[in-house]
């Protein structure tokens, strides 16, 4: 059996019929342990490769399987489903207001493993506290929490699920800067303690640069360029990409040459 | 695309144009005084319809004295045209009339709640089909069907409570009622179905009906809560106008709207027949506007 997790082959995806394709031409491999980064500007098509890989948004052409299968294919209650999950963009936003950290992750356990409240509360302690968060703080609604500790709720929900892999949609772009190198710096551990794969989607080149090995360059819905994110940097083949690292403070294009 | 796709969620909600009452300035600044008024006000008022009746030496509907005699000591809002105390009538209607209300308000949020939720979790067929029959329910006289659905139940006599003619008329209103809490509960859950937490609850493989119990609905309370105060003002106004169509709660039973229409008559002689019952009315309305006011203030986030 392949050890490919999510294979996405020449996938175009399109918001609605007739409309121009948000994203096309997408060809990538995610295998354990992998850690992939998409990046470029907004209204890229990064998002999109996100929603396609979590199976949130289905490919108009192409194919994109998980664990060997198509999204399609997949249903709500079928543990393949466990395999992806994600960190979304805007913590506030990502969490049910109406629930706490430790009820909304509760929630996963009881739902997939159908153990008692009693049993789903302990394991969800055990999972906030693995992303950092326990004691009194795991009670309370998302309006009384910091964004840092939002998003570590977000990150603790989708690991509540086991997957294999996190796909994070610019899980530091609505953080404070002090905030962001915990969040990145957490995500890193995680890949390391669970052997998670890890797809990070970023503005942010040196976020990329931070987390990931390989990293695909998104321009106009289309992959400008791809490979080694060190290669990337450092030897960039596009203008575009060029552009980007120019873009990251404190380098200039002719450094990054 | 990531940064467009998001609305911010830290700006404040602002609840439906439609929703919004005449204002107070006062809810508006200390939502929380006005909803302790509001809540002060509306207690007085069904206290006094479950006590004045337990303990007026008079009764709704017996002969207390002479008729149109004026506001006294021994009768506090004088007698009507038969000679019955207006201020027990007012109490009794009032009983009936709130029974009536509670139960317009339930079964209209709770069925209008259902479909709404139902009809944005639906596909884009199911919800058309729906929401157009939603609308055209909207859009028809409402009074042509309430007078229709209460005259085909005419003959239902006294139930429990509920004086004969009562019941007819809260199904009657139900039956178009409903469709204002479906329009309102679609929109919102809509609004709420873009956000993050539902496509996370989606992702994670939860059950429509997970989804619809512990993420939407908690979600809309705070808003129907509030649409159903405002609810409450509107039923009361229309079981008041029941009687003028010769519909509602039949005579010799009480109730607010009929105390109001027979004192029409006199009402340059013996004002205090139609004016008593109508200030317990405006009472009744300032107190859950009050309330509906502090209920919106509390959607809006405080921000005004």
């Amino acid at each position: 059996m392949s050890d490919v997790l999510l294979d996405v082959v020449d996938a175009e995806f399109r918001y609605a019929r007739g409309m121009a394709p948000a994203a096309s031409g997408i060809n990538l491999q995610v295998r354990p342990g992998d850690a992939v980064g998409i990046v470029g500007e907004s209204g890229s098509g990064k998002t999109t490769i996100g929603r396609g890989l979590v199976g949130s948004l289905l490919p108009s052409a192409g194919s994109v399987l998980v664990q060997g299968r198509r999204w399609k294919s997949v249903s709500r209650r079928d543990p393949v489903r466990r395999t992806v999950q994600m960190v979304f963009q805007d913590p506030y936003a990502s969490l049910n207001p109406m629930l706490s950290a430790l009820a909304t992750v509760a929630e996963v356990f009881r739902v997939w493993d159908k153990v008692s409240a009693d049993v789903a509360t302990s394991r969800a302690e055990q999972v906030l506290a693995e992303v950092g968060l326990s004691g009194e703080v795991i009670r309370r609604r998302p309006a009384l929490l910091s964004g840092g500790q939002r998003q570590r709720v977000g990150i603790a929900r989708a690991l509540a699920c086991s997957p294999q892999v996190l796909v994070a949609d610019e899980p530091t772009s609505a953080l404070d800067v002090s905030v962001q190198a915990n969040v990145l710096n957490l995500l890193l551990d995680l890949k390391a303690s669970r052997g998670l794969a890890l797809v990070l989607i970023s503005h942010d080149l040196s976020v990329v640069d931070y987390l990931t090995d390989r990293a695909l360059v998104m321009l106009n819905g289309e992959v400008v360029e791809q490979g080694e994110t060190q290669t990337l940097l450092k030897n960039p083949g596009h203008e575009y990409t060029k552009t980007l690292i120019g873009s990251i403070p404190g380098t200039s294009l002719t450094t990054a040459s | 695309m990531t940064a467009t796709t998001q609305t911010p969620s830290t700006t404040p909600r602002r609840s439906p144009h439609w929703l919004r009452l005449p204002h107070w300035k006062f809810a508006q600044r200390r939502p929380r005084g006005a909803l302790a008024l509001g809540l002060a006000l509306l207690a007085v008022i069904v206290l006094a319809t479950i006590f004045v009746p337990m303990l007026s030496p008079y009764t709704a509907t017996a002969i207390a004295g002479k008729p149109l005699m004026a506001p006294s000591w021994l009768h506090w809002f004088g007698t009507d045209t038969a000679g019955r105390d207006v201020f027990v009538r007012t109490w009794v209607g009032g009983r009936n009339d709130l029974l009536m209300v509670v139960l317009v308000v339930l079964g209209s949020s709770i069925i209008g709640t259902l479909v709404g939720v139902v009809a944005s979790m639906s596909s884009p067929l199911t919800d058309s089909i729906l929401m157009r029959f939603t609308d055209a329910l909207i859009s028809f006289p409402g009074m042509i069907i309430v007078m229709a659905i209460a005259l085909v139940f005419s003959g239902v006599g006294e139930i429990g409570p509920f004086p004969r003619g009562a019941l007819p008329a809260v199904i009657a209103i139900i039956a178009i009622n409903w469709a204002s809490y479906t329009r309102l509960v679609r929109g919102e859950a809509l609004s709420l179905r873009s956000r993050d937490f539902i496509t996370a609850a989606t992702l994670l493989g939860y059950s429509k009906s997970r989804i619809i119990a512990r993420h939407l609905l908690p979600n809309l309370a705070t808003t129907v809560g509030a649409y159903m105060v405002v609810d409450a003002i509107v039923a009361v106004v229309t079981i008041a106008g029941m009687p003028f169509i010769g519909a509602g709660i039949q005579p010799p039973a009480p109730e607010w709207g009929s105390l109001m229409l027979a004192g029409s008559t006199v009402l340059y002689s013996a004002w205090w027949v139609t004016v008593m019952p109508g200030l317990v009315v405006t009472v009744y309305g300032i107190a859950l506007s009050l309330i509906a006011d502090s209920l919106l203030a509390e959607i809006d986030g405080g921000a005004r």
